[in-house]
């Protein structure tokens, strides 16, 4: 029968064996690499400083989770979608945003885009060199509209 | 806040394992290589091993002492045998048993601590990180990734495995 007291002389007996068998670490020195340099000196930072690194990535997980949470109800429920919406106009009424995406086929064509902001002049906004990406903002109210027409 | 948190959570710990790294990150990566025999898969075992250093750095008292090096050494072996058969999976070769951890090339004088160094490297980690290091069967199965369940089975099988050994040397 082998005892935990005679497992423990016997280990301590190992590690001392095992530790003289070793090179002493003075003499292993070794060029690491830049890439190994780099994560073990990120790992040190993150020993210096172990709260506020579990304190941000706990803040993270939850945002996350905050955010996947949100996203799911907005995917699912049509009145939530509703309620956003609303809050969104409700919150910027005076103003909406036109964005239009697109690159003409035929450039001797380009398509023409025109703001008629319900008086008689008509603000022509074509874009001459018919970039993809045209923007703009405009006022909300009765009789203003945008229209576009080739 | 957070210029608050980074002041106080500087603890004893910082220059600890920071010690550990710059005092033992050359003969670690002297025992991953012995095993991998390949650098860059040695710098990927040392690598683990300190972040599992790292995650039980309030274990070590005295980052200088020889059984903080017993310590490093049997974590490197672990995670350096994890990747040589994480690399054997890969490339779909059979092996019969794990490759010999470093200590296979020690021979004490201690009869029993003999029959230690006959043992697998997976047994020969479990007794000593149990007897010589005191770790119970939980923090065993955190080090060596292992469940705790396992952890216990190992111990038994070690035990088990080197009663054999003595009882073939003679001993009992």
């Amino acid at each position: 029968m082998i005892s935990d007291e005679m497992l423990e002389r016997a280990a301590a007996e190992f590690a001392a064996a095992q530790a003289r068998a070793l090179p002493n670490p003075d003499d292993c020195a070794h060029l690491f690499s830049a890439k190994f340099e780099r994560r073990t000196n990120r790992l040190i930072r993150r020993t210096k400083h172990p709260v506020l690194y579990r304190t941000v990535q706990s803040a993270a997980c939850l945002a996350l989770l905050i955010l996947l949470g949100f996203a799911s109800v907005l995917t699912v429920s049509a009145e939530a979608r509703g309620s956003v919406l609303g809050w969104i106009t409700q919150r910027y009424p005076a103003y909406c945003e036109i964005i239009l995406v697109g690159k003409t086929e035929d450039t001797a064509d380009p398509p023409d885009v025109a703001y008629n902001p319900g008086c008689s002049a008509t603000y022509d906004m074509h874009d001459a060199d018919a970039l993809t990406h045209f923007t703009c903002t405009i006022s909300r109210g009765p009789g203003n509209n945008v229209t576009r027409s080739r | 806040m957070l210029v608050y948190m980074a002041m106080t959570d500087l603890s004893e710990d910082q220059p600890k394992f920071e010690k550990i790294y710059h005092t033992y990150k050359g003969l670690m990566f002297f025992v991953a290589n012995g095993i991998l025999s390949d650098e860059r898969d040695a710098e990927d075992a040392v690598h683990n091993a300190f972040i599992k250093i790292a995650k039980m750095i309030h274990k070590i008292k005295d980052p200088m002492c020889s059984q903080t090096r017993n310590l490093v050494v049997i974590i490197v072996e672990r995670k350096a045998i994890d990747l040589y058969r994480a690399n054997q999976r890969r490339a779909r070769l059979l092996y019969a048993e794990d490759p010999s951890g470093i200590a296979g090339n020690t021979l004490p004088d201690h009869e029993l601590a003999y029959c230690i160094s006959q043992l697998p490297a997976r047994y020969q980690q479990v007794i000593m990180l149990k007897y010589h290091h005191g770790f119970g069967c939980e923090e065993i199965a955190r080090l060596l990734g292992i469940s705790k369940v396992n952890a216990a089975k190992l111990d038994q099988r070690a035990k088990a495995k080197l009663k054999e050994i003595c009882t073939a040397e003679g001993l009992l």
